[in-house]
């Protein structure tokens, strides 16, 4: 009866454990915005509406992010950032991320930049640069399904709803 | 004397359980088989030395199977409430360890009755509190605490919640918490069950993510806007209805 219990309880622990610590380790986020970038006084005209798509990816050490900017009066911009993950928080499940800049693609005058600027919190020449980033993420608010998640940044605090991918399978190079 | 929880009256040849209140005679082969054991306490007695009965009457021989049917019966009478005070090993010789072995065996020794059913449950409840808090722990948070929490009532009747996130001025929060539901109370519709809405620390921006229970599951959707002044009024009848969130 003692054995049996404690076999039970060490069960049910490891099968906790197993269950909460591996999927943390690895994120696959796709999240979509409606932005509202023109800072004028909201008298909207239809183009003022951009599309913004923000790709996070965390798997073990590695992390990237990817933004995307398009909307019909200018040309599509993008961002993508990757670097590593320095520490993890399992209990607040928050990530502290060395990022740098690995492509981008901005036009004069860009939004996507200034929105970027805004939500990882650095100054334009550190982002341009190329110089390292440090960045803080918050995973909060994940369902049941484990099909949604909320991402916050910190200290910006900007916040998104985003849908949980199935992890892919590394591709063969 | 005390034997375990027994009281052993040399005079009167009588062994008396306190516990359950019940006495044994011995006999004179008894009585001089537990003597033995008495006075060789700790050490083990050979079975040929407890053969050989010497009483007032002279010295005789007990027969093998007697001597093993009065040993068990010592075991099983003393052995109730102290599992080996008596050790019996075959062939050899009876052991009477002395009365604080039997209190402190070790948890290890013998599967069985060395932990009360009480103790037993305690160890057990404070194991799963313990995986509990860990578990707790491990959890991720579900949900992260606004700074203003409001519900909406809308003109058709319609609660809409709606959560405020600043963390540089409470006071900030309370005010777009504010003309948020201003703004939302004079819509006919609102096409969405939670608003929540975040203010940048610089200032210049504002996230809003926006769910709406359906049959089967959640929709969702992420604003982001722009706001050159945020203590302008920025969020208007025409705004919410520009981004769908008014119908």
């Amino acid at each position: 009866m003692f054995v049996l219990t404690w076999v039970f309880v060490l069960f049910a622990f490891t099968h906790e454990l197993e269950r909460l610590v591996p999927s943390h380790q690895q994120w696959h986020l796709s999240c979509r915005a409606d932005g509202y970038f023109d800072s004028q006084p909201p008298q909207l005209t239809p183009s003022a509406v951009s599309e913004l798509l923000l790709t996070f990816t965390l798997e073990y050490q590695h992390a990237a992010l990817r933004y995307d900017l398009d909307n019909e009066s200018s040309p599509a911009e993008l961002i993508l950032l990757q670097g590593d993950v320095v520490k993890v928080d399992f209990g607040a499940l928050n990530y502290q991320l060395q990022m740098q800049l690995k492509n981008k693609k901005l036009n004069d005058g860009s939004m996507l930049l200034r929105y970027l600027l805004n939500e990882l919190a650095v100054g334009e020449a550190q982002f341009i640069d190329g110089e390292s980033l440090p960045l803080q993420v918050q995973v909060f608010n994940v369902d049941d399904e484990q099909s949604r998640a909320t991402l916050t940044f910190i200290p910006s605090n900007s916040i998104w709803s985003c849908e949980i991918m199935p992890a892919v399978l590394p591709q063969p190079h | 004397m005390q034997i375990g929880c027994c009281w052993f009256d040399k005079e009167r040849r009588l062994l008396t359980d306190q516990v359950k209140s019940t006495q044994w005679h011995l006999n004179d082969h008894e009585y001089w088989v537990l003597e033995q054991l008495v006075q060789h306490r700790g050490q083990v007695v050979p079975l040929t030395m407890l053969e050989t009965v010497v009483l007032d009457s002279g010295a005789h021989q007990l027969p093998h199977n007697e001597l093993v049917g009065i040993i068990y019966h010592v075991i099983d009478y003393l052995c109730a409430k102290h599992s080996n005070l008596v050790e019996y090993i075959p062939e050899q010789g009876v052991i009477l360890y002395p009365a604080s072995q039997g209190k402190h065996t070790r948890i290890l020794d013998l599967p069985n009755r060395l932990l009360s059913w009480g103790q037993y449950g305690i160890i057990i409840v404070a194991l799963l509190a313990v995986l509990l808090f860990v578990l707790s722990n491990l959890n991720p948070p579900l949900f992260s605490k606004a700074d203003v929490i409001r519900q909406v009532l809308t003109i058709n009747g319609q609660v809409v919640q709606l959560s405020v996130f600043d963390n540089q001025s409470p006071q900030d929060a309370i005010l777009h918490a504010d003309c948020l539901s201003t703004q939302l109370k004079q819509c006919q519709e609102v096409r969405w069950d939670s608003i929540s809405a975040a203010i940048s620390t610089d200032r210049h921006y504002v996230s809003f993510i926006l769910s709406q229970s359906e049959t089967q599951s959640l929709q969702f959707k992420n604003i982001k806007l722009a706001v050159d002044d945020m203590h302008s009024p920025f969020i208007t009848q025409e705004w919410l209805h520009k981004v769908l969130i008014c119908g």
